[in-house]
């Protein structure tokens, strides 16, 4: 028998109602077909019995519980079992008691089941999270920590993870492999648009998952770089949301960049008056307003070889773009490996000072 | 006028990030500074000399004041240039860690110099344009 126990899931389910351990017990037990050991504790001195005497490869716990709650027991466990990973059930669902859990080390905050589906999708949740079992390395609490400082300890690291990025109903996932960015998407967006979008969140919850290759790869170059962009589109937005001269160069003016999408360029008073985007191979892509396609295909080889001549010799790394303000009008001129990108806008008039 | 170009930058150091710099008259360089030892000096005046004339090559014809930033993989160069030609280049590190709102401050009070620095040398800076650098 001890054998046999050795080789199953030790599950704790903590709660002081007797009638849903009850229902626990035995509908686990059927659903892994036995390969589940189900105790079951009504208080926190009987949780700790239970946990001295056989080690549980899960722990969960009733938020809502008299005497000591699961909070304060998750916190307890905490320091008596560090690493215990601890599942938290609530019928009430409350974000600031959900956001506590996550903080103290829970796993997963999830509703309490009360139907058959429920207890289904509940034990497939933790039957996965059992099968992964607890991941090696330090687990902590950083405060105040910024995307672009997780993004930069995975790059550094060379690591191959996926962060995602919760805020809201928003949902967003930045790809790293072996210490590179190479996709990002959030909503409609993707690529650079994407990854500098949830980059200027100032708020919301992350997560590292383990890496999956992406469904497209579309974002190259070094993640140095890509900080860098973001934390200067980042410090523009915050000093001038309306208009600037960094602005220009920002993707936002030419596309929506933030999950905010309800003020498009053309409400902000941006008139986009020219785009030209077209092939490495001068093959016209997309074209609006342009007067001579040629005299932009000659201006995008000027910008091209002056910035390559005047980068020769130098640590400059490849060039990218450039753009210009013209205090009443902005164009940009983009120059990728596989295409050329010109936006020429411009701004609405200032009103008259008063 | 000339003097003051000649420290408008340096008063303003050290800036983090700011790899070199150079002032720009009409037709001629008054100034440059190569502040790290990741750039020869001469390739950091090349570059920023190029990319300032290059700059002043896409412009519309007749118009002298503008800003335009150059994007390079490690590094990008800002350029203010103002209407009476003179033309402040910052090449600054693709690095988080660069002070970038010191970079935009020190570009904006070349086109739009503060009260205190808008009389050098007896004369006005005049002609800045209505270029407003963010």
């Amino acid at each position: 028998m001890q054998q046999e126990d050795s080789q199953q899931t030790q599950l704790l389910v903590v709660d002081d109602d007797p009638q849903f351990l009850a229902a626990v017990a035995s509908s686990f037990k059927e659903l892994s077909e036995g390969r589940w050991a189900v105790r079951t504790a009504t208080n926190h001195s009987q949780a700790l019995e239970h946990l001295k005497a056989q080690p549980m490869n899960l722990v969960v716990l009733d938020v809502e519980m008299p005497v000591m709650d699961g909070i304060e027991f998750l916190r307890l466990l905490g320091r008596t079992h560090p690493g215990q990973q601890v599942v938290m059930l609530s019928e009430r669902m409350e974000e600031d008691a959900r956001k506590t859990c996550l903080e103290l080390g829970a796993t997963l905050f999830l509703a309490k089941p009360v139907s058959p589906e429920d207890f289904r999708g509940l034990f497939t949740a933790m039957d996965s999270l059992a099968a992964a079992g607890p991941q090696s390395g330090f687990r902590g609490i950083m405060q105040r920590v910024g995307l672009d400082d997780v993004l930069q300890m995975e790059c550094l690291a060379r690591k191959s993870s996926v962060l995602v990025v919760t805020t809201g109903k928003r949902r967003g996932e930045i790809y790293i492999c072996d210490g590179e960015i190479i996709h990002a998407q959030a909503g409609q967006l993707q690529g650079e648009m994407a990854l500098y979008g949830l980059l200027a969140l100032t708020g919301g919850e992350f997560t590292l998952q383990p890496f999956a290759e992406p469904p497209r790869r579309t974002i190259s170059g070094q993640y140095q770089f890509l900080l860098m962009e973001a934390a200067r589109l980042r410090d523009e937005a915050e000093s001038q949301p309306a208009r600037g001269l960094d602005s220009l160069g920002r993707p936002a003016d030419f596309g929506a960049t933030l999950f905010d999408t309800s003020t498009p360029t053309e409400a902000r008073g941006i008139r986009i008056e020219e785009v030209l985007l077209c092939s490495s191979a001068r093959e016209v892509l997309y074209q609006s307003q342009c007067e001579s396609i040629e005299r932009r295909m000659e201006l995008f080889a000027r910008i091209e070889q002056k910035a390559v001549q005047a980068a020769k010799g130098t640590p400059s790394g490849r060039f990218h773009r450039m753009w210009m303000d013209t205090g009443n009008g902005r164009v940009l001129v983009q120059i990728q490996p596989t295409f050329k990108l010109l936006v020429r806008t411009v701004l609405p008039a200032q009103p008259p000072a008063q | 006028m000339r003097n003051a170009l000649e420290t408008f930058v340096s008063s303003r150091l050290p800036i983090a990030g700011l790899v070199a710099y150079s002032i720009h008259l009409q037709d001629r360089v008054i100034e440059v500074q190569c502040l790290s030892k990741s750039f020869y000096p001469s390739a950091a005046e090349d570059m920023l000399t190029g990319l300032v004339h290059a700059g002043r090559t896409v412009l519309p014809v007749g118009q002298q004041a503008a800003r335009y930033c150059w994007i390079f993989d490690c590094i990008r160069v800002y350029v203010a240039a103002r209407a009476d030609g003179s033309c402040l280049a910052l090449l600054v590190e693709n690095n988080p860690g660069a002070e970038m709102n010191r970079v935009k401050e020190t570009l904006e009070a070349f086109v739009n110099p503060p009260e205190p620095e808008a009389s050098l040398d007896g004369q006005a800076l005049e002609g800045t344009g209505d270029a407003k650098v963010t």
